[in-house]
């Protein structure tokens, strides 16, 4: 029976032992490699097959057979004794002349070393006589080194017409030679390349990286990564999409360095990072712009649009006011001060707010916090009771109807709507007024626009130059058309009492909830952040994620995430982070972003550089109106400011003085595709021409002068010129306007001649994107002769916008377009 | 067995040993085959689009540049579309679109209509775009015209 036993036991252990040594020899990569040989054969085989093909055509056989003629015949030719004799006699004399070539140069050199010692001598001497001497020498000698060079330099001449002699006698050949190897070469090199592949042996593939202490075995399957060819193959052959291996080589960057997995391993599940405990498995391609951000900290990284998305929305939401992250905290608090709310709001709105902060407002930053009813009761009591010393009584305003007409007049003009949002319509720069009404007291309204900074020190709205009799047509205007429809304010705003219990709540729930990580709050200025700070978020293994009781999403680092957004306190009851509704799009945006906040140790040569802070601040009473009126928050200068209008850097080398006067005074319509209009500001005459000179004089371009053309220089015949190049070769009627035919894509062009400077006009013309790198304008190629007749057709005015007007009310010139679409022309 | 001086009972234990050491063998080497994570590593999130980063790149250059003549959605009808003497192609059309080959896409983007016989109206915009931000763009005008059962994953 124990034979028996031992018998099966010992068939056994032999056969494990067979599979284990099967097993081992024969790992996954080996095979993948086995295949790929096969497939690049089977490639070579059939570009080989095509090549023969192409070389058996009868066309090319005929090709070939004549190059061969001609070779054997010019060899014929060549090897005729009479050529052979001449070909000899020509190589012997080249031969001699080269030696006496070679003569020459050393009498060359000797004589030349005779006269620089005499030189020499000549310099160190003092003595009268001797120098005297020497100067005779050196003159002969001059005039034998001359005679040298000379000699030389016709023996070289000769040498050059004997070479060219000899070389003629092979010069054919040699040529005839070079056209049949080339016509065989494509084939040779295929069948070297098939070869190759043939012999080739399965091998471990690796980079290895020292400063970034990779080495990385990916290429071992993924052979053909680097390979072009292979675009088309299906994976693990595929070569590697994109453009990115131009910027990243991987003998620099290795694999694993961006797309995570386990770099060392060589079966393919371990290789993916699939196995228990390894903390970094292959990213999603979905989320690879997290990747890039690890080295790529700038703002906007080209062709991530997403981790762009991610890393604005974060600082927009305002996230960074509850988590820290270096690199990322903002100058100032994303939400307004609420050092004296208390002299702002009704309390019947705070309550409002704070139980769902967008059902006021839709598009509020502030997300909602799921507030419990004593909550809310408490923390309205708390904030209501922050006011300024002199808590002044609710003001009376009159309403009457001439005031309210005057206050609509007034809100029109000053076209609040440019940042303010009225029923939909209008900017986002601030918050909607549609129901302001029943938001806030009205003699805060009042004070706030007389003077926005008072209450609001850091506030983007510009103060306007309301006179005495503007502000309460205002304050009546809106109070009573910005109602709430839904909801009334009472006529009386209650008075809530604040007791010290109250307020000792109050500030409880400030530090429970973190408010004063957006918001200023008295008392709170030091306090630290209330939410985890998340630097190293990205590194965060999934077994230190909390899914509490949570079931249903797989157990991944970007499942969490990505529920975490978009359900913040979904894990368990006791969570506080709010709700920030973020569409589909934002969290992924998000999820993206936040994947790229590793801190991993990134050696200096592979961070990107990031563009360093623009240090522009305005100086003197330029600065001081700037500050008065915000004109930052819509441009930029140097760098500094918003983009939602157009940048001042060069404003002085751009515009005319009156022009730029009258368009302060009263704004109009340049650029028909801006839904934005800059408000009027009522600024007096002093304030404009303060403005003016400082554009004039610290707003310019150096290389733009104001006038470039001298009188005379544009003629009516250069304007035709120019007209014919901006119809027909340009087609600049594209986008802009003349008169009223053209696009609305670019500025208007009728009235240029009175708004740009003609060295200005020139400069865009010559290439506009250098002036402003993200214009919307196509850059051509113009000359500057084109240039200046397109100035001039732009210069000479209205006589020739009529023209232009008549000029498209012919027919179209090019139909070639519309009728092979098939659709009629307008 | 007599030279190894081992009984029968020695021969029992010995290969009782044996077939433990070869179950132990054949497990650790098998294991790392079968064990693996809940769930495969490259999930793929369920986007409302499904765009690639090129071609979500491409739709960002298109409606901050294109959209005034083409359209938001590619249909042709931009704000600007009413100035035009020559109405802007629509792009959403699959079969107007399926006769274009990338090139001719990327070279009339890049050299203007006139190089392709169309209208001088469409600029030539390769002062204007890099290479590589034209390809994006031929990768979201390829985008607008597939169907949404065809797209699988997005590679880049």
């Amino acid at each position: 029976m124990i034979r028996r036993w031992s018998a099966i036991s010992g068939a056994l252990l032999l056969l494990l032992f067979l599979l284990v040594v099967y097993l081992e020899v024969t790992p996954d990569w080996k095979s993948y490699q086995q295949r790929f040989n096969r497939m690049e054969e089977a490639k070579l085989k059939e570009d080989f097959r095509r090549a023969s093909e192409r070389l058996g055509h009868p066309e090319m056989r005929e090709k070939l057979r004549a190059l061969e003629a001609e070779h054997r015949r010019l060899r014929d030719e060549f090897e005729k004794p009479k050529t052979q004799q001449d070909y000899h006699m020509a190589s012997r004399t080249l031969r001699e002349l080269e030696e006496r070539l070679e003569r020459a140069q050393d009498r060359l050199q000797k004589t030349r070393a005779d006269y620089q010692a005499l030189e020499r001598e000549f310099i160190l001497t003092s003595e009268e006589r001797r120098l005297a001497q020497l100067k005779q020498k050196l003159e002969v000698t001059q005039v034998v080194v001359a005679q040298a060079i000379a000699a030389r330099d016709e023996l070289k001449a000769q040498v050059d017409v004997e070479q060219a002699r000899v070389n003629a006698f092979t010069a054919g050949l040699k040529a005839i030679e070079e056209q049949l190897a080339q016509t065989g070469a494509e084939k040779e090199k295929l069948a070297a390349d098939l070869a190759k592949v043939r012999t080739r042996r399965p091998e471990i593939q690796q980079v290895y990286i020292e400063e970034l202490n990779v080495a990385d075995r990916c290429t071992t399957c993924h052979i053909a990564a680097t390979r072009p060819l292979f675009r088309q193959a299906a994976v693990p052959f595929q070569a590697h999409p994109g453009f990115y291996l131009e910027d990243h080589p991987l003998g620099r960057f290795a694999c694993a360095t961006c797309h995570g997995g386990q770099p060392r391993a060589t079966t393919t599940r371990a290789a993916h990072g699939d196995v228990s405990h390894w903390p970094k498995p292959l990213v999603p391609n979905a989320y690879l712009g997290g990747a890039c951000g690890k080295c790529h900290r700038e703002e906007e990284v080209p062709f991530e649009p997403r981790l762009n998305d991610g890393r604005r929305l974060f600082a927009e939401a305002g996230c960074n006011g509850c988590h820290d992250v270096e690199g990322l905290r903002p100058k100032e608090k994303i939400g307004p001060d609420l050092s004296r709310v208390g002299d702002k709001v009704l309390p019947e709105w705070l309550a409002r707010w704070l139980r769902n902060p967008r059902d006021y407002l839709p598009r509020t930053r502030m997300p909602n916090f799921l507030l419990q009813e004593e909550e809310v009761s408490i923390l309205q009591r708390f904030l209501l009771s922050l006011q300024s010393e002199q808590a002044s009584a609710d003001m009376r305003v009159p309403r009457t109807s001439e005031l309210i007409a005057a206050g609509e007049k007034l809100f029109r003009e000053s076209r609040c709507i440019t940042c303010h949002a009225v029923d939909g319509r209008g900017g986002t720069l601030a918050p909607e007024l549609s129901r302001v009404a029943s938001k806030i007291q009205p003699g805060w309204l009042f004070r706030f626009l007389k003077n926005p900074k008072e209450h609001f020190p850091r506030t983007k709205m510009p103060r306007y130059r309301f006179d005495e009799q503007d502000v309460p047509a205002l304050v009546a205007y809106m109070l009573d058309k910005f109602q709430d429809g839904e909801w009334t304010a009472p006529a009386k705003s209650q008075n809530v009492a604040t007791t010290d219990a109250d307020l000792a709540a109050g500030r409880a729930l400030v530090r429970k909830y973190g408010c004063y990580g957006c918001h200023e709050i008295p008392g709170f200025e030091k306090v630290t952040k209330v939410g985890a700070e998340l630097n190293a978020f990205a590194d965060k293994e999934v077994e230190r994620l909390d899914f509490g009781t949570f079931k249903g999403i797989p157990k991944s680092w970007y499942a969490w995430t990505r529920t975490k957004l978009k359900s913040p306190r979904v894990f368990r009851d006791s969570l506080k982070m709010p709700d920030y509704a973020f569409t589909e799009e934002e969290v992924e945006a998000l999820t993206v972003f936040l994947a790229s906040l590793s801190e991993e140790s990134i050696p200096p040569g592979y961070r990107a550089p990031l563009k360093p802070a623009s240090t522009y601040e305005p100086e003197g009473e330029f600065g001081k109106l700037v500050a008065d009126m915000n004109c930052l928050t819509c441009h930029a200068i140097r760098g500094r400011g918003g983009t939602l209008a157009p940048d001042l850097s060069y404003l002085g080398s751009r515009v005319r003085r009156d022009w730029l006067r009258s368009f302060l005074k009263n704004p109009n319509t340049v650029r028909l595709f801006m839904t934005e209009r800059m408000p009027k500001f009522k600024m007096s005459d002093a304030e404009v021409e303060t403005i003016v000179s400082y554009a004039k004089t610290v707003l310019i371009h150096e290389g733009i002068p104001e006038k470039v053309f001298t009188p005379g220089e544009l003629t009516p015949q250069l304007a035709t010129q120019g007209r014919r190049l901006y119809f027909e070769k340009y087609a600049c009627q594209a986008c802009h306007q003349i008169g009223l035919e053209g696009g609305a894509i670019g500025p208007e062009l009728t009235e240029i001649s009175q708004r740009l400077t003609e060295g200005w006009l020139l400069a865009w013309l010559k290439g506009s994107q250098k002036l402003v790198p993200d214009v919307k304008e196509p850059q051509y190629a113009i000359s500057d002769d084109e240039a200046k007749a397109l100035a001039a057709f732009l210069l000479m005015g209205k006589k020739s916008a009529r023209s232009a007007a008549s000029a498209q009310r012919r027919p179209a010139l090019d139909r070639t377009g519309a009728e092979s679409q098939g659709r009629t022309p307008k | 067995m007599q030279f190894l001086r081992i009984g029968r009972s020695g021969l029992r234990w010995g290969t009782l040993a044996a077939c433990i050491l070869a179950t132990l063998l054949a497990g650790w080497k098998l294991a790392p085959r079968v064990q693996s994570r809940s769930e495969p590593s490259a999930e793929v999130p369920v986007r409302p689009l499904g765009l690639s980063r090129l071609e979500e790149t491409g739709k960002r250059l298109y409606v901050s540049i294109c959209a005034y003549c083409h359209g938001v959605g590619g249909d042709g009808f931009g704000l600007n579309a009413p100035n035009l003497a020559v109405p802007p192609r629509d792009h959403t059309d699959s079969a107007y679109m399926a006769t274009r080959s990338d090139e001719q896409l990327f070279e009339v983007i890049k050299y203007g209509g006139a190089a392709q016989g169309k209208s001088t109206l469409m600029p030539p915009w390769g002062g204007r775009l890099s290479d590589r931000e034209i390809t994006a763009l031929v990768a979201y005008l390829r985008a607008l015209t597939r169907t949404p059962a065809k797209h699988v994953e997005p590679e880049h």
